[in-house]
C-alpha cells in the first residue's frame, strides 16, 4: 500500500512520536474533503471512497473495498470525516514507516477497527485480511498469535494485543539504531581507508579481533 | 513564557459496530462516550469557562448522522526551539478570515479538547454555503491563494509592528496588555482583535510561518476534480452485492439522482447537477 508520488497526501506528514497531524494539515484535509464532498452531506459514499484511493494509492479493487467496510462503523454506506482522517493517518503512516509506532500510540483504535464483529477480540483470520494496512507479514502475523496469544484461545484482546504494539516498537526502534550504527561504522571505515591507506581485508581483521578482545 | 506540554489524544475510533444481526458490539461508558478516548467531552466541560473563551463559542449545526464521539485528533503544532520571528499576517480582510479559524480551533493547552468533529463543523459553517458552490470555494481560494494580492497598507504596518514587538524580550503576555494593538480595532480583521486579545501560543507563530505553499492548493483541487470527474464518468465499480449503498439514475432534465441504501432500508433520495 504506497501512496502515489506527487499526490496531495503525500505532502502531508505525521508528528514521528505522537504521528498525529498537525493543525494545518488538518484544516488541509478538511479542505480536501469539503472539495470531495459533491453531495454536501459531510460524507463520502464508496464511489467517491473507491476512485479517491485509487487514485491516490496502489490498491486493488478487492482492498479498497475492505478499508471501506471497515470504516463504514455505522453501516450506512458513507463514511465521515473522522473517518476519512483515521484512514489518512493509516496511510501517512504507512508512508511514513511509521506503523508501528502508529499502533502502538493508537492501540485502542486500531484494535477496535480491527474487530470487526465487536466482540472485544482480533482473531487471527480478521487480522490476517487487514495487516496490509500495517505492513505486517504473514510470518510476523503467524509469531505475533504465537507470542502474544497468553490465555491460548487463538485471538487477541485488547491487553494482549498493547503487549504486541509495545514490543514490536521495540523491536523497531533497535533495529532502527542497529542500522544507524552499521552506517557510521561503514562511513568509519572508508575514512580509516583514505587515511591509513591499509588494504579493506587486514584492516577488517584488525576492527574483528578488537571487537572480539572487548567481548 | 511558559510552555505546558500539549495535550494530545488518540485518533478516534469506531464507537459501536455493526447493526443487530452481530454480536452485541463494545461496552460503552455511560453517557455515550468512546471508549478509547479519555472522556474528552466531560473533562472539557468541566474547564471552568473564562469570559475570553466564552466568545470564541460559535453555534455548530447538529450533525444529521449519528458519529462516534471524538476527541480531537490533532498533535499540537511542531514548535521549533528558535523564536517565531515573524506572524504570517498577510491574510486577505475576506470573511471568514482564515486566522479566525487559527483561533476558533485554539492553540492554547486548555482548549486542545475540542472534538475533531467540532473542528470540522466549524469549517463546514464557515465555508459552505448552500446553493452556492462557486462562493463556498471562491472563498476558500481567497484563503490561500489572495495572501500576496490584498495586504492592505495597515495590514503591513501591523504585520512590522508586531515582527518587532515579536523580537523583543517583552513576553507575548506583556505585549497583549500594551495599547499597541488598540488601533488595529477599526481596519484590521477579527482575527487580528482576537490574537490581541487570546494571547497566542509560541507554537502557533511557529507554525504559521510553516503554511501550506500555495501550489498545494492548486495540486488539491486538481486532485480533487480528477477524482469526481473519474467517479462520474464511471459505472458503479460494486456488484450488486455489495452493500449497494448508492445508485445513480439521470433522468430527461439532466439532473442525476443519487439515492442510498442500507441493506434493504430506504435512505434518502439526493438531486445532484453535474455539470
Amino acid at each position: 500500500m504506497k501512496l502515489k508520488q506527487g499526490s496531495f497526501l503525500w505532502y502531508l506528514y505525521l508528528d514521528k512520536i505522537y504521528c498525529l497531524l498537525s493543525l494545518r494539515n488538518v484544516k488541509a484535509l478538511t479542505e480536501y474533503f469539503y472539495l470531495l464532498d459533491v453531495h454536501r452531506k459531510n460524507t463520502l459514499n464508496d464511489v467517491l471512497f473507491f476512485h479517491f484511493l485509487r487514485h491516490i494509492t496502489d490498491l486493488r479493487s478487492r482492498q479498497i473495498k475492505m478499508v471501506f467496510d471497515v470504516l463504514d462503523w455505522n453501516a450506512t454506506g458513507e463514511i465521515g470525516f473522522e473517518q476519512f482522517y483515521m484512514l489518512v493517518c493509516i496511510l501517512l503512516s504507512h508512508q511514513n514507516h511509521l506503523e508501528e509506532q502508529f499502533m502502538y500510540r493508537h492501540s485502542r483504535p486500531v484494535f477496535d477497527l480491527l474487530d470487526l464483529h465487536g466482540e472485544l477480540k482480533v482473531g487471527a483470520a480478521n487480522f490476517c485480511m487487514y495487516r496490509f494496512l500495517f505492513n505486517i507479514q504473514k510470518q510476523e502475523l503467524k509469531e505475533l498469535f504465537h507470542n502474544f496469544d497468553i490465555t491460548g484461545d487463538r485471538y487477541l484482546n485488547y491487553k494482549e494485543f498493547k503487549l504486541y504494539t509495545i514490543f514490536s516498537t521495540d523491536k523497531s526502534q533497535k533495529k532502527g539504531k542497529e542500522k544507524k550504527t552499521l552506517k557510521s561504522k561503514s562511513t568509519l571505515v572508508k575514512k580509516v581507508f583514505h587515511r591509513v591507506g591499509m588494504s579493506q581485508r587486514s584492516l577488517l581483521e584488525k576492527m574483528r579481533s578488537r571487537s572480539r578482545e572487548h567481548n | 513564557m511558559e510552555e505546558r506540554p500539549l495535550k494530545v489524544r488518540t485518533l478516534p475510533g469506531p464507537l459501536t459496530r455493526r447493526p443487530s444481526r452481530f454480536t452485541p458490539g463494545p461496552i460503552q461508558a455511560p453517557g455515550g462516550t468512546s471508549h478509547s478516548a479519555p472522556a474528552p467531552c466531560s473533562s472539557h466541560q468541566s474547564v471552568p469557562q473564562s469570559p475570553h473563551r466564552a466568545r470564541l463559542k460559535v453555534a455548530i449545526p447538529a450533525c444529521p448522522f449519528p458519529r462516534p464521539l471524538a476527541s480531537l485528533v490533532v498533535c499540537g503544532p511542531q514548535a521549533s526551539s528558535k523564536s517565531p520571528p515573524r506572524r504570517g499576517s498577510e491574510r486577505p480582510n475576506l470573511q471568514p478570515d482564515i486566522r479566525n479559524r487559527w483561533t476558533m480551533a485554539s492553540m492554547s493547552q486548555t482548549q486542545m479538547d475540542v472534538p475533531l468533529s467540532e473542528v470540522c463543523d466549524k469549517y463546514y459553517e464557515e465555508v459552505m454555503v448552500p446553493d452556492d458552490r462557486t462562493r463556498g470555494r471562491s472563498s476558500l481560494k481567497g484563503h490561500w491563494k489572495d495572501d500576496g494580492e490584498s495586504i492592505s497598507l495597515s495590514d503591513k504596518v501591523n504585520f512590522k509592528r508586531e515582527e518587532l514587538e515579536l523580537s523583543s524580550s517583552v513576553s507575548l503576555q506583556n505585549q497583549v496588555e500594551v495599547d499597541d494593538y488598540s488601533d488595529l480595532e477599526s481596519s484590521s480583521s477579527i482575527s487580528v482583535i482576537s490574537i490581541s486579545k487570546y494571547t497566542p501560543h509560541r507554537a502557533y507563530w511557529a507554525e504559521q510561518q510553516n503554511r501550506l505553499p500555495l501550489p498545494l492548493v492548486e495540486l488539491m483541487e486538481n486532485e480533487a476534480l480528477e477524482i469526481l470527474t473519474k467517479a462520474l464518468k464511471s459505472e458503479l465499480p460494486f456488484p450488486d452485492n455489495f452493500h449497494t449503498h448508492t445508485h445513480t439514475r439521470k433522468d430527461p432534465g439532466g439532473f442525476y439522482w443519487t439515492w442510498a441504501c442500507g441493506n434493504g432500508v430506504s435512505g434518502c433520495v439526493c438531486p445532484v447537477r453535474f455539470p
